[in-house]
């Protein structure tokens, strides 16, 4: 680019070739945006609405189906929400002026390229859009979804991710409390690298992203601008072809330590009331910011583009508008505070510099060396890209997949029954990629920092205080089982809303919302598209019955490799709140539990379809286990109550694996053994051993309970009519698995194959 | 025996927050003669034999294919060490 | 009783800082931040103990505490030490930044198996007439946090044999799984006044926040005992300084 593109001389040059196409954009879209400004784009403004209007910033193919989020929710669930959908992230009110606000973002596609910086970019963006909030950030969790465990290329997959998820929030000192990580060759080319955070901060300290007040200061902050990521958001919304990474853009490298920095200098905005709107810089860089935050306030702004302070003075400016460089922040500061917002700057040792104002025009306007190149309503930048009602169809291969259920399967024909057949299966799913120990993992990460840790892995939820003088504080899991999603989208989301749900009651918090992180193949394929609408359908149905809001979200499409598409995946985050963090719950045996009681409460049925064992097996087919959000509402109340009242020792959710699942992980966690009589769960549900200990039926938890709560632990199970057996005692001197009459695994025996599944693979 | 020294640099483009913060220290160090900082690797290698031709094309095959991550790094050099 | 000032230095990123400083707070000393970009002398003045909190000071980019060590303020309390008036103690990557700012002998390489590594670890303690261990008895054990990347301790062989002569090992690891050299984790210049521990007993200091204990999961406290020392330390000194003997 010799001769810069003005406004002018795009008024002037209508039938310049412009690189649309490459830029992602279709012909109808770059049609439109030449209606609205009644000549062509010029490149700045092209580089601006092409990033702005991509599916991962637009949420064009998605809009539609998101918007029963809102719709659905109820004036009574709305309660506790201080922000809903729509900004940076949703905020819940704690109590006791205290909020919360939480998020969960995919990171796939630079996943994929570069695990190490992908993955740590992840967690350092949906930091900032926490503080962005005014929040500080009390935790980070993770997600992972990577392809077979055996495949060469996965352990450069994960042994990238899992470091770069370390790396960036160790160094910013945000504590890592949940997480999981499947295995699932269906992830190969695609996998998934969903980052969360979680903060908290006080009412008054709330702020959103809008550029208000005529004279109003727009200053940028931060790392310099290079030329990260040019062209990101354009390939989040493509699918990988074969070509691969001829097109790729620059790495994102993230600077935890650049951030730590900013993240005390914001909250100091935030605290001494300097900023009047904030946004953190994501995808689409400075176009996204400037437009997002004049749309949002009143409207006009004006920028000096070469006032940005750039790490490679050859950037051009649809370069410098599109950059993703991390670490950056945009704050609109009134003139009286210019002084002092400088002040905090210095003494933090950031950079910053003075971009622009804020003015009533109703346009963007940016100038560079001061001529024109940007002159846009910005309302068509950020709000009112286009909006696609693509079509949708359900798949006439979902009648096949669901019905060759696993009963009818080969796989069923040879399946343990005996003591000793029972037994090795139980190892065998312990030691299974998908069940096994995820030390290797958690170890990489720091789970302690900020001396705020109630419980981190490897129980259900992690817990954090807010309030040290109260004990108040959160619960938080995230969780999806994609084979279910994948057998029936609408059943499967609602699963995946319960697990995680259930998740955070076990662990003794009351839910308060949940966020999701949608992971799912082209929209522009019928059958993902209906997978689409069939999932948000479910979290908003299940939500709705569960009353708790969806407060935020994230969607990734175009997680497909050619043809293949992943496992929809719809990762939820439920939140908890606790009146006490000290009424939290492990979910595994301490050997101060011994002698405690086990009960084990809900109802099994013969659910064997998407289960793991079916997985181990080689088989996926069926539906998923069936729903029961009354039956998920009354165990979290139940569970809730009996924690809060101190009734519980240890309680962990039925999920993966079933009852064998649980069992197994209560007793190998800690080397606490259990002696467990099955014929109650047998006789009462008329089901097999076999079925009793691997069937995944839902709204289904164990409890250990202490003799002495034993009474009064009936008492509310009965009161509640919730189904409750007593099926066995912890007996810590066996560190054992005892299945009365059944078999005997040891915890050392279970060790063997669940303690280095990982590390065997992955190193250390 | 010889060595063979492989350098790894951050790609330009890249963001290298290591040597931005060693950068960061050189003024309050009294170091002002130089304008940036950047922070790679060397890696040396020990060579069974004679570091030949084609043991130096080895050893640059071995720096593409592991030493060097191509989506962030570069090989700046391999040679045989003095 | 008074509750004795204890500097905590707060270089970026020292992700620690903010436990110390409750721990020091529980430990009933008043917790004082200083700017690692301190020049001022009588910033110190009423301070008689220092601490440098772990984390990852400025990253530990470069070398873990290499570029902290570089900070003004370590040329400050450098002076102090010499004078006799601070003890020094780092913490975890504090006691990184001490051997990089060679307040220390030896040096920290990364973990025998790479990577960041978190954990619970036990200690036994070797010398308990040290301003960080005094709360406790010579031989006892205790379970801390134990976290990073780097934390092999390493020596010459001159300097280890010097070490172990002159009793300046005042903390061992109990098994060997940070493969430290002679299983060294907490060490003491010959005076008593600068002192390093690679551990975090910040994480050990508040029932059911702390590290797993016969009582149930979190309800290890070992690392209160550290707090007190240093604040039962800075309180002999009455702001003159603590010197051992």
């Amino acid at each position: 680019m010799n001769k810069l593109d003005t406004v002018d001389h795009a008024g002037q040059t209508p039938d310049v070739e412009q690189p649309w196409a490459q830029l992602g954009l279709n012909d109808t879209e770059y049609q439109r945006i030449r209606e609205i400004l009644q000549r062509r784009p010029t490149e700045a403004e092209l580089a601006m609405y092409s990033s702005m209007w991509s599916e991962h910033t637009s949420y064009k193919s998605s809009k539609v189906h998101l918007k029963q989020f809102g719709q659905k929710t109820t004036e009574k669930m709305q309660e506790n929400m201080l922000v809903g959908l729509g900004e940076n992230a949703g905020v819940v009110d704690l109590g006791d002026g205290w909020a919360v606000t939480f998020k969960v973002e995919s990171h796939n596609s630079p996943s994929y390229l570069e695990p190490f910086q992908g993955a740590a970019t992840g967690i350092g963006g949906v930091v900032r859009d926490i503080i962005s909030m005014g929040a500080r950030p009390v935790a980070v969790l993770d997600s992972l979804r990577v392809g077979h465990e055996d495949h060469p290329d996965t352990a450069r997959i994960i042994k990238g991710a899992v470091a770069g998820v370390g790396h960036y929030g160790n160094i910013l000192g945000v504590p890592n409390v949940a997480g999981e990580t499947a295995f699932d060759p269906v992830f190969q080319g695609n996998p998934l690298v969903n980052a969360g955070a979680v903060g908290v901060l006080r009412h008054e300290n709330l702020r959103l992203a809008q550029a208000t007040g005529a004279g109003n200061k727009i200053v940028l902050f931060g790392a310099r601008t290079g030329g990260d990521g040019i062209g990101g958001a354009a390939m989040s919304s493509a699918a990988f072809d074969d070509e691969g990474a001829a097109n790729t853009p620059v790495v994102q490298a993230g600077d935890p330590l650049q951030e730590n920095v900013i993240i005390e200098a914001t909250l100091e905005l935030f605290a001494k009331s300097l900023v009047e709107g904030i946004q953190d810089l994501g995808a689409a860089g400075i176009a996204c910011a400037t437009s997002e935050l004049a749309a949002g306030g009143d409207g006009g702004m004006h920028i000096e583009l070469t006032n940005v302070l750039l790490r490679d003075a050859e950037l051009s400016a649809g370069d410098i508008l599109m950059s993703e460089s991390q670490e950056r922040m945009m704050a609109v500061v009134t003139p009286d505070n210019t002084a002092a917002f400088e002040e905090i700057m210095q003494h933090y040792g950031v950079e910053y510099s003075w971009l622009g104002e804020v003015n009533d025009s109703g346009r963007l306007t940016i100038d560079w060396d001061g001529q024109r190149i940007v002159d846009v309503d910005p309302v068509t930048v950020a709000d009112e890209g286009p909006v696609y009602e693509r079509p949708y169809a359900r798949p006439a291969s979902q009648d096949t997949l669901q019905a060759a259920t696993f009963r009818s399967s080969q796989q069923a024909e040879q399946l343990p029954t005996t003591g000793e057949e029972l037994k090795d299966a139980v190892i065998e799913l312990m030691g299974s990629a998908n069940m096994a120990d995820r030390s290797w993992i958690t170890s990489q990460t720091d789970s302690s920092v900020g001396g705020n840790t109630r419980q981190g892995p490897p129980n259900d939820a992690g817990v954090i205080r807010v309030d040290e003088e109260t004990g108040m504080g959160i619960g938080l899991a995230i969780d999806c089982n994609s084979r279910f999603v994948y057998l029936d989208p609408y059943l499967g989301s609602q699963l995946a809303v319960a697990e995680s749900y259930r998740n955070v009651a076990t662990s003794g918090a009351t839910p308060m919302g949940i966020s999701d992180g949608l992971n799912f193949g082209s929209p522009e394929d019928p059958g993902v598209m209906w997978q689409f609408a069939e999932a948000t359908r479910g979290i908003a149905d299940a939500c709705q019955e569960l009353g708790i809001p969806v407060t935020g979200g994230n969607v990734s499409l175009y997680n497909q490799t050619v043809d293949t598409a992943i496992h929809p995946t719809p990762m939820i985050v439920t939140l908890g709140r606790y009146d006490d963090v000290a009424t939290a719950v492990p979910s595994w045996l301490h050997p101060a539990f011994d002698g405690s009681a086990i009960y084990l409460l809900g109802e099994t049925f013969d659910e064997l379809d998407g289960s793991q064992f079916a997985h181990l097996r080689g088989h996926l087919g069926g539906m998923p286990p069936a729903v029961d959000l009354a039956k998920e509402y009354r165990l979290a109340g139940l569970l809730s109550n009996a924690s809060r009242t101190h009734m519980l020792d240890a309680a962990h959710d039925l999920s993966e694996g079933g009852l064998a699942g649980a069992l197994a992980d209560m007793v190998v966690q800690g080397g606490v053994g259990m002696r467990i009589n099955l014929d109650y769960v047998t006789e009462r549900d008329n089901i097999d051993a076999f079925t009793a200990l691997f069937s995944e039926s839902q709204a289904r938890a164990l409890v250990a309970v202490p003799l002495s709560e034993e009474v009064r632990f009936r008492g509310i199970a009965e009161s509640r009519g919730y189904p409750s057996l007593r099926i066995g005692v912890v007996d810590a001197g066996s560190q054992a698995l005892e299945i009365q009459d059944l078999f005997t695994v040891t915890a050392e025996e279970l060790r063997h194959g669940w303690a280095t599944a990982l590390p065997n693979r992955f190193g250390n | 025996m010889p060595t063979i020294v492989v350098d790894v640099m951050p790609k330009p483009e890249v963001l290298d927050p290591q040597g931005k913060a060693i950068d960061a220290r050189l003024p309050e160090l009294g170091f002002r003669e130089f304008s940036q900082v950047r922070q790679g690797k060397r890696f040396e290698l020990t060579v069974e034999g004679e570091a030949t031709a084609d043991v130096l094309d080895r050893a640059k095959a071995l720096a593409s294919q592991l030493l060097a991550n191509p989506s962030t790094e570069y090989i700046a050099n391999v040679e045989v060490a003095k | 009783m008074s509750a004795p000032k204890i500097g905590v230095v707060m270089f970026d990123a020292a992700t620690d800082a903010p436990s110390v400083i409750r721990a020091v707070d529980l430990a009933g000393g008043t917790p004082v931040k200083l700017h690692p970009k301190t020049t001022v002398a009588p910033d110190l003045a009423d301070l008689a103990v220092v601490i440098i909190p772990g984390g990852f000071s400025y990253g530990d980019y470069l070398r873990a505490g290499a570029l902290a060590a570089t900070q003004p303020i370590m040329r400050l309390v450098q002076d102090a030490v010499e004078a006799k008036e601070l003890t020094l103690i780092g913490l975890g990557n504090g006691f990184q930044v001490l051997t990089e700012a060679k307040l220390l002998p030896g040096g920290f390489i990364a973990n025998a198996s790479p990577g960041y590594q978190h954990s619970e670890v036990d200690y036994v303690i070797e010398d308990n007439s040290t301003a960080i261990t005094s709360a406790y008895e010579p031989g006892e054990y205790i379970r801390l946090v134990h976290k990073g990347a780097y934390a092999q301790y390493t020596a010459t062989e001159d300097e280890l044999a010097e070490l172990e002569r002159s009793g300046n090992v005042i903390v061992r690891t109990t098994v060997s799984n940070m493969d430290s050299v002679n299983n060294i984790a907490g060490i003491s210049s010959d005076n008593g006044l600068v002192l390093g521990l690679m551990a975090s007993p910040e994480y050990a200091i508040e029932a059911g926040f702390g590290t797993d204990h016969p009582d149930g999961p979190g309800f290890g406290v070992d690392g209160q005992g550290l707090f007190v020392s240093l604040v039962r330390a800075a309180r002999a000194a009455k702001g003159k300084g603590v010197v051992s003997e």
